[in-house]
């Protein structure tokens, strides 16, 4: 007996070892990453948002809260922050909407329904800074441009899309929407495949009509996925720059100018790293706070129709 | 034990990686490599780093290239930051002012790579008497009209003066021309920038930017009275605001298509135009009240080496500098972006049916503000402002004000 309980202890031993040490043996690549490429940068962005570091030379001074003063007074910076909160609202809202309404088109039997599904998530494959600029061409003010031809065919007067401030924001978002309505929609037909088929069957059995079905059963049912969409588009909508910089550049004046855009363009374009940094910084808690509410708040929409 | 090894061997990998990218630069082969980043084209560029290549081959171009200016002035400077300064770059007027006041760029002064190169020129680089850029051409903006147009409108010149310039444009919409001019939102403005050099010339001022910089004058007094002017044209729905989300490309369309009387450019679209079979003209945009028609424009980028380069890789890249300023690269150089030289090694044809525009820059018609302080922010300011000026959403005076408070505020 006592030949053989040592190598069993021994071997019980470097299971525990190998069970507590392999987890941050595995972790440890995703760690290194994490702190060389977010961490790091990090801390860096907070301590130049004190500074007047420029990017062109490593002399700069410590200049307090005075890039933070001029982030908060600044009113191209605080338009930006404007249209980046309508975008996210927005596109969050119409996308959600729209995604699941064409799941639920794309759930039914028709001819031709895988094709649909593809052609539907494909269309947010391309690059947004891609789409931005094919969007440009459809939207040129010119007579000649293609929505303005549409309008022309309905005897409408031809619009100055984005040469407008209002149409100009809602182009930024009709492309960001359409971009990723198709993408969003598969998420949505995933989890919907997943809703057991008996519940419909039972609702059947008790005389609801397809309304009640989809408000009583699927949108219920759907709310993780929604939690994961609205996650996702909310992280995108606040960090959005591509879109909106290839299809107005930010025009006219300030009109689509966002927050990402303000921290590349003050901070690299225009060497005002400290100012860029502080930005960033706000953006970061703001960006943290709004997302940490969202989650809060689809956690107990999920609660209550779990 | 296991667990250190892992650690002990990522922190090497990690460590043999960036010792890897921090190499030297000189291939095995023992050649010279330099790293040049330009603001061109690589069709522009190519047949004169190809040339280079042939003459010096102990040398290895690894050239990369951003032909926009604001990504090509934030990609630079992310690489400076970055500590991976490009042995030879390029000074725009983006990054001019920062690259001067911060030693960026080796001077250059004294070198044979500036020979023949005019020193109003050279100032424009210059910095408490160092030299940091070496430019070798002058790019232009003019005006492309349809001929067929302005004579249906009753010209048979086209016009020379900015009051003359809206009438006939009136006319012309009176014709049913429904744009009968617009710039497009890449070239903005260059009526105006050519309407403030015609000013200035007929006024006998001279280094108005940099007397703005110092304070000896003002926005207000020096733009107000251009911005008046050329307000006239939106005024009178000459300069619409369609012009404000349109690309250099969609106006050369438009105009190819008939659907557009006149539109600014530059000499970029001459094959284009050249090709297209059109009855188009070229001309300088009218004068200011008083002055003489002037293209917009100036010297155009400059060629520059990183201050913080080995001195074998400085050697080499003043050699590069050296053949760029030379008969064969200049030659090789114009022909692949069709600007005019401004060395006196070589003198580049004019485009054939742009001769218009060469004429005005050869009299010294030629104008474009640079931005002493701040530049970047200011002209993002300005163009913004000016976007809103045409919408009606504000005023010359609050615009040359808001130019006012950011260059008192600059640094």
């Amino acid at each position: 007996m006592s030949h053989t309980s040592q190598p069993r202890e021994h071997r019980h031993m470097s299971q525990t070892a190998f069970n507590r040490y392999m987890p941050v043996a595995f972790t440890a690549p995703l760690l290194i990453v994490f702190v060389i490429l977010t961490l790091i940068p990090l801390t860096n962005t907070i301590w130049y948002s004190f500074t007047d570091y420029n990017g062109y030379t490593s002399e700069f001074s410590f200049v307090g809260l005075s890039n933070y003063v001029s982030v908060l007074t600044d009113p191209s910076l605080l338009g930006g922050l404007g249209f980046t909160i309508m975008f996210t609202v927005a596109s969050t809202a119409l996308v959600t909407v729209f995604a699941i309404w064409l799941a639920v088109v794309l759930n039914k039997q028709f001819l031709g329904r895988n094709f649909a599904r593809s052609l539907f998530f494909f269309l947010g494959v391309p690059a947004q800074a891609i789409l931005g600029l094919v969007w440009q061409y459809i939207f040129s003010p010119l007579k000649t441009g293609i929505a303005n031809s549409v309008l022309t065919i309905f005897g409408l007067k031809p619009l100055a899309w984005l040469a407008d401030d209002n149409l100009a924001r809602w182009c930024v978002i009709i492309v960001a929407v359409w971009a990723q309505v198709g993408w969003h929609a598969t998420l949505y037909l995933a989890y919907m495949q997943a809703i057991p088929a008996d519940l419909y069957e039972q609702a059947l059995v008790d005389g609801a009509n397809s309304r009640q079905r989809f408000i009583h059963i699927t949108l219920p049912q759907l709310t993780p996925a929604m939690t994961v969409s609205i996650f996702l588009l909310m992280n995108g909508g606040l960090k959005v720059y591509d879109l909106p910089y290839t299809l107005t550049q930010g025009g006219p004046g300030y009109a689509t100018n966002t927050i990402t855009q303000s921290i590349i363009l003050r901070g690299i374009g225009q060497s005002e790293y400290g100012v860029g940094s502080a930005l960033s910084v706000l953006f970061t808690v703001a960006t943290l706070i709004i997302l940490v509410l969202q989650m809060n708040i689809s956690q107990q929409v999920d609660r209550r129709f779990s | 034990m296991g667990v250190k090894k892992l650690f002990a061997g990522v922190a090497a990998v990690a460590v043999t990686l960036s010792l890897a990218a921090c190499g030297s630069g000189t291939s095995a082969s023992g050649k010279t490599e330099l790293n040049v980043y330009v603001y061109d084209l690589e069709t522009q560029v190519s047949a004169m780093f190809k040339e280079f290549q042939k003459e010096n081959p102990d040398i290895v171009l690894k050239a990369s290239y951003m032909p926009t200016s604001g990504d090509y002035a934030q990609s630079l400077q992310t690489r400076i930051a970055g500590n991976k300064t490009p042995d030879v770059f390029t000074i725009i007027s983006d990054n001019l002012v920062d690259i001067k006041n911060n030693k960026v760029a080796l001077d250059l002064s004294g070198d044979a790579a500036l020979e023949g190169i005019p020193d109003t020129y050279l100032s424009t680089f210059a910095k408490d008497g160092k030299i940091y850029g070496m430019p070798t051409q002058a790019w232009m903006g003019f005006i492309v009209y349809n001929k067929d147009l302005v004579k249906a409108a009753g010209y048979d010149e086209f016009p020379t003066t900015w009051d003359d310039f809206i009438t006939m444009g009136k006319k012309m919409k009176s014709n049913g021309v429904t744009y009968p001019f617009l710039e497009g939102q890449g070239a903005f403005s260059y009526s105006f920038e050519a309407l403030l050099g015609s000013k200035y010339k007929a006024e006998g001022e001279t280094e108005v930017d940099q007397k703005i910089a110092d304070g000896k004058t003002t926005f207000a007094k020096e733009y107000l009275p251009v911005l008046n002017v050329w307000k006239k044209a939106i005024d009178e729905g000459i300069l619409t605001p369609d012009s404000l989300s349109l690309t250099g490309d969609a106006l050369n369309q438009a105009f190819l298509s008939n659907d557009l009387g006149m539109y600014t450019t530059g000499i970029w679209d001459a094959p284009t135009l050249q090709k297209s079979g059109m009855n188009y003209g070229v001309a300088p945009f009218p004068a200011y009240p008083g002055g003489e028609p002037f293209v917009a424009g100036a010297v155009d980028h400059g060629f520059a080496i990183s201050a913080k380069s080995s001195p074998e890789k400085q050697e080499a890249a003043k050699k590069l500098l050296r053949f760029i300023n030379s008969e064969t690269g200049l030659k090789l150089y114009c022909e692949g972006n069709g600007y005019a030289s401004i060395s006196s090694k070589y003198t580049a044809p004019a485009q054939k049916g742009f001769e218009a525009a060469y004429e005005a820059t050869e009299k010294g018609n030629i104008f474009w503000t640079i931005f002493q302080k701040d530049p970047a922010p200011i002209t993002a300011d300005q163009i913004a402002k000016t976007q809103e000026m045409i919408q009606g959403k504000t005023t010359p005076e609050e615009l040359v004000k808001s130019l006012d408070q950011k260059m008192q505020s600059a640094r």
